[in-house]
Parts: C-alpha cells; structure tokens; sequence
C-alpha cells in the first residue's frame, strides 16, 4: 500500500476549492475528536446541484487530499446525490486503501459533505 | 544491563516492518509495555490465588485478600506514605483525578479558585470545569485559573505571588509534562504556596500532583513534594491496564465523602441508612480490580530492581542523544525545556509543514512507533501556536539505535514529501 501516492501528495500541495466561500448558502463543520483534525465545507447551491464548492481546514496529507478530490467530485452534482456516496468510492477517487488507521482522516471531509444532504433547510426549499 | 532488560520485555521478540527487527517503541508516555514478570503475576493470579477479596473467610480468599492488601503496602512505602490507608485504587489516573474533583470539589464555596497549569493534560483540566458547572448550576460560582509557561515551556513561576490568593482552595498540577517533557519543581512550588498562604492568614490550598508522566522515570516522594494528594497509574510504570492509585493524607481523605457507593465500601447498610467503611475501603466500592492490582507490584518490584538512578540516567542518556539528533536538522521543531536537568524522557517535535499524523504512518512503515496529535493537551497545543505534534517518549527497553532508526524515518518522511 502506498499512502503518499502521487495524487495524495499533489492534492496536498495544491489542494482544489481551497478556500472560503463568503456569501455561501451552507458552513458546514466536521471535526475528528481523535487528533482533532477539522475541516470547513463552504457551498452554493443552484438549482438543487453543488453550485460552488470550498474548504478549509487544517489537517494531515490524507484528509487535505481526500477533500481537496471530494470536492471536485462533487462541484454541479445534485445535492441529492451526496447522502449516496459511501467511504468505499472515497478510497476509490483518492486512488486506493489508506489501512485501518488512517479511514477516519480519508472520511473527515466525507461526513462533512453528507452533513450537507441531510440539512432540514434543505427540505424545506 | 540493557539486554538484559530488554530480555524481560516478550513484545520485543515479536518481529516487524521490513526490517525484520522488533518495534521501535517511542510511545511509552502514552503507555508501556510489560515484563514477562507482570504477565506471569496475571496468570498465575487467576490459575491459582483468585477469589474475591474482603469478604470469604475460606482460605483462598485470605490469600488473595492478603497479596491485594500487600500491594497497597507496597505502594504506600514506593511513595513514602505514612500508611496503606492514604493509598486508594482505582481504575486509572484520570478516575483519581474525577474522585478529587467530585469529592473534594464539591467542598468548594462561591468564590473559591481553583489553579491549574497550562500545561494540563485534558484529563487535569475537564474535571475541573465540569465541577465548576456543576456548582455553577446550584449558583456557586468557582473560578478556575492557570499558571502561564514561558517559551521554553517552563512554568512561570515569577507569577504564582499574583496567582494563589486568599480564594485559591486547590493546586492541581502535572510533575512532568506529557508534551513537553517538563519537570515542574514541585517542592519549591508547594513551599512557595504554603508561604503565600501564611501571608494571607488563610489554610493553604490542596496540592495535587499528577505523576502519570514522572513515576516511570524519577523517584516521586509524597513527603519530600510535599503535596497533599499524588495521582498516577500503573500502565505507564510497566504494570498492567486498569489500576489507578490516588493518594491522600489520612486526615484529608477521611474527611472526604465517599465516590462511588455499593459493596464493600460500608460498614452497615439498613433499609434508611448507611455507615460508611474507613479508608481507603471508603473508596473502593465494588470488587476492584484483583489480578491487575496484584501483578502492579511486580512492576514496581522490576523498577526498584532497576533502581530509579539508572533508569533515569540510562533515559535521560537517550533523551540527550535524540535532542543532538533532532537539533542537527533544521526542518525539526522541538517543543519543551533544552536543559536536560529541567526536562523528562518526552520529546514533541514536528518536521517542517508535514502533519504529524503523516509523519507518524511513514515512520510506522519503518518499524518506529511514535505518538501524534494533540496528546490530550489541546489548551497548551494553542499556547505552543501549533495544533498537532510528534511525540517521542523512552523508556528503560529503548536504545540508541532505535533512536536512529527514527532519525532516518524522519529523513524518509522529508523525502516523501519532497522537503
């Protein structure tokens, strides 16, 4: 198993949507009391798809990276698909396993995003 | 003298990693690892001397009674208290320091100041706000204030004058710091106090200390600290998971109401009322923790065989020699005091940008184990200005060699990530 594999390390480098999103529809927090890893997800919602999709947040190589791909995934989508993606296709967009260990940071960002498909003021729009 | 510890330790015959080699074990501030004697005691324990302790009058139970109350001698006489009565087991540090701070906090009066140190670890901070919640909803209001540290991750104690005020009831304080291997001068600080105290013509505070972090590596005296409770657990001096000790002076946990309640900490029970048991029993509802407990004094058996002169020279040659390791690469942070006579066998360090998380997956790909994270002092993490950091930590197993082995992992780990 190689963790820093390419991908990883380039999306850690340069992370995609990095940033903050000011007049953002939802802020979404997702923190891992374990070793205190956090990440902010910042969206626009247009016509019930991901408009405009950011974040920040401070964290290892595997959960920078694996939001830095989640959100390019994700960007146009309808929100109506994000509570279907499962852990399983996060490993597979961020090229592979990360061992037992390391799931909690490659899914940080993932928890985030679900948050998102199950906002009550979702519904109600 | 270090293969022959190491000889008594059967996690270092397991093999790992590419190497071949056993674990590089550098996370013992987090947890030890065991002799062969500890996990002999375990099982000889339940395969020959076990039943329920204080209660049968069979011969078995004596035995065990007796290798139980045995243990709690031993341990009153490893930290110099007057008697076993001043020693309580519990299941572990942090349930010795939730006992204090429900017992003796809720002795506490609006107004009353609890001082901490900024470099707490959770479990010496979150008690202490929970009780002051608690008594906050009864509309008691407790103030809890912290001893600031200076860059080199000491304890300013130019400001304790300003800090214990008449107000101040309890000082609950780390002897060594889990993060920045920091001694704290415990003696010159409990003198300091009583005399502040003599100045405000009030009692002197409780002094608490948390050995979690010191036992394993230095003598700790409860008489020459001078202090008036000591918490620490065994797992971290080589004994077994789940036995906590908590002392007290007799006359100060007498007075104490008790913590938990049901068996075996009465002395009669009547459908509207209860007695309770003397000490430490008071403290020890239920049936505790027999084996661990009995097995505990063999761990401190093997550190006394040791003595504490060599471990600590023998630790503190290691901590030298990583922090001349550590302070030849520019790209390493190292946290905590560069002397060594003001520090413990505890190294926190990042390396340039890199999480410690990641450098901690590659090292573990190399066979070295290190702790990441906050290590369960987030409070201190923001005073450092970081939010994460390696940790090193040695015990008396650890050599040099591992010590390189970490030095390259680390140099492995910069390449990784191209810095």
């Amino acid at each position: 198993m190689d963790l820093y594999r390419e991908e990883i390390l380039e999306h850690w480098q340069n992370p995609q949507n990095w940033g903050e999103i000011s007049a953002a529809d939802f802020i979404i927090d997702q923190i891992n009391p374990l070793c205190g890893d956090q990440v902010t997800f910042y969206f626009k919602i247009k016509k019930g798809k991901i408009g405009e999709v950011s974040f920040t947040g401070k964290g290892c190589a595997i959960s920078i990276a694996s939001a830095s791909i989640l959100s390019e995934t994700i960007l146009n989508k309808p929100v109506s698909a994000l509570a279907k993606i499962t852990g399983r296709d996060v490993l597979r967009m961020i090229g592979g396993p990360v061992g037992p260990a390391r799931l909690k940071c490659a899914f940080l960002a993932l928890e985030a995003v679900k948050k998102l498909g199950g906002d009550e003021r979702l519904k109600t729009d | 003298m270090t293969y022959e510890v190491r000889q008594k330790f059967p996690f270092l015959k397991r093999k790992y990693g590419r190497q071949g080699f056993s674990l590089a074990y550098l996370d013992n501030a987090s947890t030890t690892q065991k002799p062969q004697v500890v996990i002999d005691t375990i099982s000889d324990v339940y395969k020959n001397h076990y039943a329920n302790i204080h209660r049968g009058v069979y011969d078995l139970s004596v035995e065990a009674t007796d290798l139980y109350e045995g243990v709690r001698a031993k341990v009153a006489k490893f930290i110099g208290a007057k008697d076993s009565g001043e020693v309580i087991f519990t299941k572990n540090t942090t349930e010795s320091l939730n006992l204090l701070a429900y017992c003796q906090g809720e002795s506490l009066t609006g107004g009353d100041e609890i001082l901490l140190t900024e470099m707490e670890h959770h479990s010496n901070i979150v008690p202490w706000q929970m009780l002051r919640d608690r008594m906050s909803d009864v509309g008691c209001r407790i103030k809890i204030k912290y001893i600031p540290i200076d860059s080199k991750g000491r304890l300013e104690l130019g400001k304790l004058d300003k800090l214990v005020t008449k107000k101040t009831k309890i000082v609950s304080l780390t002897l060594m710091s889990n993060v920045l291997g920091t001694i704290n001068p415990i003696k010159e600080i409990v003198k300091r106090i009583r005399e502040l105290s003599t100045v405000n013509r009030e009692p002197a505070p409780l002094v608490l200390i948390d050995a979690a972090q010191a036992v394993s590596h230095m003598k700790v005296d409860v008489g020459d600290l001078g202090c008036d409770f000591l918490v620490f657990s065994a797992h971290k001096m080589y004994g077994p998971v789940g036995v906590g000790v908590l002392y007290g002076k007799r006359e100060i946990l007498s007075r104490l109401p008790p913590f938990l309640s049901g068996g075996d900490m009465i002395l009669s029970v009547s459908f509207d009322k209860t007695t309770f048991n003397e000490i430490p029993w008071k403290f020890e509802a239920g049936t505790p923790n027999i084996a661990d407990v009995i097995a505990f004094g063999e761990a401190i058996g093997f550190l006394e065989k040791l003595g504490y002169e060599y471990v600590g020279k023998y630790e503190m040659g290691l901590t030298k020699y990583a922090l001349e390791r550590f302070s030849k690469d520019p790209d390493i942070d190292i946290f905590g005091p560069k002397d060594l006579k003001e520090r413990g066998p505890v190294v926190s360090f990042n390396v340039a940008n890199i999480h410690p998380h990641d450098v901690a997956s590659i090292l573990s790909e190399e066979g070295v184990a290190i702790r990441s994270g906050h290590h369960c002092a987030q409070p201190l993490m923001g005073v450092l200005g970081i939010d994460f950091a390696c940790r090193a930590s040695f015990g008396v197993y650890n050599t040099k060699e591992e010590i390189d082995w970490l030095i390259e992992g680390i140099k492995k780990v910069k390449k990784v990530f191209r810095i």
